[in-house]
């Protein structure tokens, strides 16, 4: 049975190589057809510059720092907010689980309310508020990536098999203790699932929001790349920064959320 | 077997109305006219309700209390170290309610359940509960780390490495030593059940509570595991009350069996097992006890 375990991971790691090389063929095509599209259908490079022609614009930005510059400020502003969201939304689950009925039941709502509401909606709010600055992007960041993920925290909560409940209590765990041991590891992937949610819903607010607000508060991401490259009619740096996004937005996905699965829950059988 | 074929095997029956007048010892565990049901409860949050609302619940609950019955009636029992009981009854008869009430998990509505003379307001690592279901482990802990868990935080045993040789030796004893380092999910449901009554018994508890432990196994596997239980019963001289629907596994290894007939309707009856160990199921004493807990039933 030693095997059966080494199969499955093996089995595993397959199937993440298998992905891989379907992305990158994948994106082989749509490269392929875009290219000739754009050589022989005759349509202006300024509506649809060929693949050739964005990659230049996408190695020159690169090269010259600007491009690394913008995604460097995108993924730090965007990590900080995670952060605190995750933060908050464990803040917020640990109310639910040690309040009970009341406090499960307002946070409910809460969630109810705000997890429909589109980051982007509450731009010109958080404007008024905190003006056009690092925080008002981190505000919709946050705002993003709480709801989702209390609602899938407070479904793993519920979730716990009741029978761990009482083995801990059997051990006389405390509830920090109980938290520590059992709640976080056995909620781990609905936080996943929801990180993964939550991760997707505030790339796309950031680069809204930095479309907004441009480079204002310094720096700028990529967002306000794909701005600028719009004011300057440079279409082919416009493909670049929307590759760009996507790129980084597949990687994430794959490299961060990918192995944090297959290196827990994954390992324990506790999902496939 | 000699001294069973010396009397009738039906006289061997003894059929006590009142539970705790065969103690073989100082009482461990007592349970003094436990009743318990599953009402709905009335809400305690008074900042929830007004005061004038409380009232009105508190009414309703006490009327409600009468209407739903009990699952636990008036039940008692006296279990001293060391003794074997079994509880057997239909399914929905209130055994698992029961083994949580005598564990500290749940709180009789009446009666009391008394440890070494002293009431049970929670469970403790003194009184170790097994369950059947497979989702008793930790998913995230490997076989040992499962077994080390109850050592962790149950009692206090030590250093790691004096917790390791501890677990590493419970280990060899439920025959698990090469698993050590797999996952649950890894497991056959036998492995499963053989981990919690590792993690179980490393802590070396004075009582076993086990909820059909091997209720979800295959015939031959239940039956390895009741030798397995009992030669760790023999060795570390638990108190074991052990709660199925099966009657020849209770048979197999009680010296008293509880008979809970149907839910809340008459008494418990208890019956002491003066069969000689090891116990054969095909012997004809055996099957004569079969059928006298078969007729309760």
């Amino acid at each position: 049975m030693e095997n059966e375990g080494r199969g499955r991971r093996r089995h595993g790691e397959n199937n993440g190589r298998r992905r891989w090389l379907g992305h990158l063929l994948f994106m082989l095509g749509v490269l392929a057809v875009w290219e000739l599209t754009a050589r022989l259908s005759g349509v202006s490079p300024l509506l649809l510059p060929p693949v050739s022609e964005v990659a230049g614009s996408l190695w020159s930005d690169l090269g010259s720092g600007v491009l690394s510059r913008r995604i460097g400020f995108s993924l730090l502003i965007i990590f900080e907010g995670l952060a605190l969201g995750i933060f908050g939304a464990l803040l917020l689950s640990a109310v639910v689980w040690t309040s009970g009925g009341r406090g499960a039941r307002i946070v409910d709502s809460a969630v109810a309310f705000l997890h429909p509401l589109p980051g982007i909606a509450l731009l010109p709010l958080v404007i008024i508020w905190a003006g056009t600055g690092r925080t008002a992007v981190l505000l919709i960041i946050v705002h993003s990536v709480i709801w989702p993920l209390t609602t899938n925290l407070t479904g793993g909560i519920r979730a716990v098999p009741e029978h761990l409940y009482d083995v801990s209590r059997n051990y006389r765990l405390g509830p920090l203790q109980t938290m520590a041991h059992l709640i976080l590891p056995s909620t781990l992937p609905y936080l996943i699932a929801g990180l993964r949610i939550g991760w997707a819903r505030a790339w796309r607010a950031l680069i809204a929001a930095e479309m907004v607000f441009g480079a204002a508060g310094g720096g700028g991401g990529l967002g306000w790349y794909l701005f600028q490259q719009r004011v300057f009619m440079d279409t082919s740096g416009l493909f670049a920064g929307i590759l760009l996004i996507m790129v980084i937005g597949v990687l994430c996905e794959e490299l961060l959320f990918e192995s944090l699965e297959r290196a827990t829950v994954r390992k324990w059988g506790m999902s496939r | 077997m000699r001294e069973a074929k010396k009397k009738p095997a039906i006289a061997a029956v003894e059929l006590e109305s009142k539970a705790g007048q065969s103690i073989s010892g100082p009482p461990l565990l007592q349970a003094e006219q436990v009743s318990f049901g599953y009402q709905h409860r009335p809400r305690r949050s008074k900042a929830a309700l007004g005061t004038e609302g409380m009232e009105d619940v508190e009414g309703q609950g006490v009327e409600g209390q009468a209407e739903v019955g009990r699952v636990i009636l008036n039940f008692t029992l006296s279990a001293a170290g060391g003794d074997f009981i079994a509880v057997v009854g239909p399914s929905g008869c209130g055994k698992t309610t029961l083994l949580k009430l005598l564990g500290g998990f749940l709180h009789p509505d009446e009666g009391r359940v008394v440890w070494r003379g002293r009431s049970i307001d929670n469970p403790d690592p003194s009184r170790v509960m097994v369950f059947q279901e497979f989702d008793q482990l930790f998913p995230w802990k490997r076989v040992w780390a499962n077994v080390e868990f109850s050592l962790q935080h149950g009692i206090n045993a030590g250093q790691k490495q004096v917790r390791m040789e501890r677990v590493e030796d419970m280990l060899q004893q439920v025959g698990l030593y090469e698993a050590r380092k797999r996952f649950p999910f890894q497991l056959s449901g036998g492995m499963k059940q053989r981990t919690a009554l590792a993690r179980a018994l490393v802590c070396r508890p004075d009582m076993l509570l086990m909820d059909e432990p091997f209720g979800s196994l295959d015939a031959q596997k239940r039956e390895e595991l009741q030798e397995l239980l009992l030669r760790m019963w023999r060795q570390h001289r638990f108190a074991a009350l052990f709660v199925t629907h099966d009657i020849s596994e209770a048979l197999f290894l009680a010296d008293r069996i509880v008979v809970l007939p149907g839910p809340g309707s008459a008494e418990h009856i208890e019956i002491q097992v003066n069969l000689p160990r090891p116990r054969d199921r095909s012997a004809p004493e055996f099957r004569t006890y079969y059928r006298r807990i078969y007729g309760l039933l």
